[in-house]
């Protein structure tokens, strides 16, 4: 068994995740990085992508994150996250509709451009999560 | 006894009709009540972590550069004023409306972002300046929608709109009573961010620790750049939530006793239907008798 931290992902809507892990491949605002053990203390924003987490027992999981920010200390990290999902979670169809409809806004210089860009990223990350993993 | 006793039963059936409905109107908030403190309670561990970490960059950088952080001369003020969707809940929606013009000193200095269209619609009849409105959410609050509003709050705030926004919502203190409150959401009191004078007996240490290790990325302004909108939205979201369950509890209450008011009614009603029959049967039978006495 190899040495665990404490993660904590806690979305508005209420704690998504709360348990031991080894480490945690996220994508920051500035770059992918790995969370391990005895980490230094950071506090730094996260974008929107695919997060994968690595069990004690080397069992992998892998779902969503849309946006957040993480509190890492040594024993123990806390991520704060607009949303999370499992990849079980994710309603494919819905996802795709979400990205064809994206997609027109972008054309359409009547909807917020930054909006449908923000919304269009998202689909893109629940459908790689989805079908990847 | 000049009631006729077809028009006193007619009048219990209809009692009896609206009973049934209240009532049903009362289990109904009880159930939804129950949904909306489960809501509640499972916004807690973001909003105290978030709390937390504000506290900590804020007690790092000082006084922050921030546009919401910094007070400026009052000129006009924003209320965001959240109500129900629906009436019969007593005294719920008007409470609120109330709490608020008492504030207002000059109606030309105000601006009103209204959730719910009880709200909406009390201060368009009294024309007010109604900025946005937001129907048929406050049943469902919703964190992206909370963020939505406080995102164009936020924007007109930034481009000094108004100068002051206040946040109008009824607390929820337990199941028969709540109460309209006011606190003000922008700009943001840096004394309000930092972590709870209880809480800090308790984690000195570690807190001094934690202050002189702890790396940011990017800098401390940036985070709060992200942090604040994302403060803003969640204060509102739980404010949204306990309006809800404070809706629902109100409604209960005002159901529950229109209830008993016609359990009440139904009662009167029955004594006087009974007494108004006995009053025929006695008429009846002396008419039958003096008829009979008259023949003799």
């Amino acid at each position: 068994m190899a040495e665990t931290f404490r993660l904590k992902i806690i979305a508005p809507t209420g704690v998504f995740y709360d348990g031991d892990i080894e480490r945690i491949v996220v994508r920051g605002t500035e770059g992918e990085f790995a969370i391990l053990p005895g980490h230094t203390p950071l506090t730094t924003t996260l974008a929107c992508s695919t997060f994968q987490i690595i069990f004690g027992d080397k069992n992998k999981k892998y779902g969503t994150l849309l946006g957040g920010f993480a509190t890492i200390n040594p024993e123990e990290t806390i991520i704060l996250t607009d949303a999370a999902e499992w990849p079980e979670d994710i309603d494919l169809e819905r996802a795709k509709e979400a990205k064809d409809r994206a997609l027109q806004r972008l054309k359409d210089s009547k909807y917020d451009a930054a909006r449908a860009q923000i919304a269009l990223q998202r689909a893109i990350i629940r459908i790689n999560t989805k079908e990847h993993h | 006894m000049a009631e006729n006793v077809q028009d006193i039963k007619r009048r219990i059936k209809s009692v009896n009709s609206t009973k049934q409905i209240t009532h049903a109107m009362e289990m109904v908030a009880s159930a939804k009540l129950r949904k909306s403190r489960e809501l509640a309670e499972n916004r807690y561990p973001y909003f105290e972590s978030m709390i937390h970490s504000m506290g900590r960059i804020v007690e790092r950088t000082g006084k922050s550069r921030n546009v919401f952080m910094n007070q400026r001369e009052v000129k006009k003020t924003a209320y965001i004023v959240i109500t129900g969707d629906k009436g019969l809940a007593g005294g719920y929606n008007v409470n609120v409306a109330k709490k608020v013009e008492e504030h207002i000193k000059d109606k030309n200095n105000a601006v009103i972002f209204a959730v719910g269209a009880r709200g909406r619609d009390h201060f368009r009849n009294r024309d007010y300046k109604i900025q946005e409105e937001f129907l048929g959410i406050s049943e469902h609050p919703d964190f992206f929608k909370a963020r939505q509003i406080t995102g164009l709050v936020m924007e007109a705030f930034k481009n000094e709109e108004f100068d002051e926004v206040y946040m109008v919502y009824t607390r929820f203190l337990s199941t028969i009573s709540q109460h309209p409150y006011m606190m003000q959401l922008l700009p943001l009191e840096a004394e309000d961010l930092k972590p709870i004078k209880k809480e800090k007996v308790v984690e000195v240490a570690e807190t001094k620790k934690d202050l002189t290790g702890m790396l940011y990325e990017p800098d401390p302004e940036t985070l709060l750049d992200y942090l604040i909108p994302n403060y803003v939205a969640n204060t509102l979201y739980g404010a949204m939530i306990e309006s809800a369950a404070s809706e629902q509890g109100a409604r209960r209450t005002a159901m529950e006793s229109a209830t008993t008011n016609a359990n009440d009614m139904i009662d009167a009603l029955t004594l006087k239907f009974n007494r108004v029959r006995q009053a025929a049967i006695t008429q009846e039978i002396s008419e039958i008798v003096s008829g009979a006495e008259a023949l003799n």
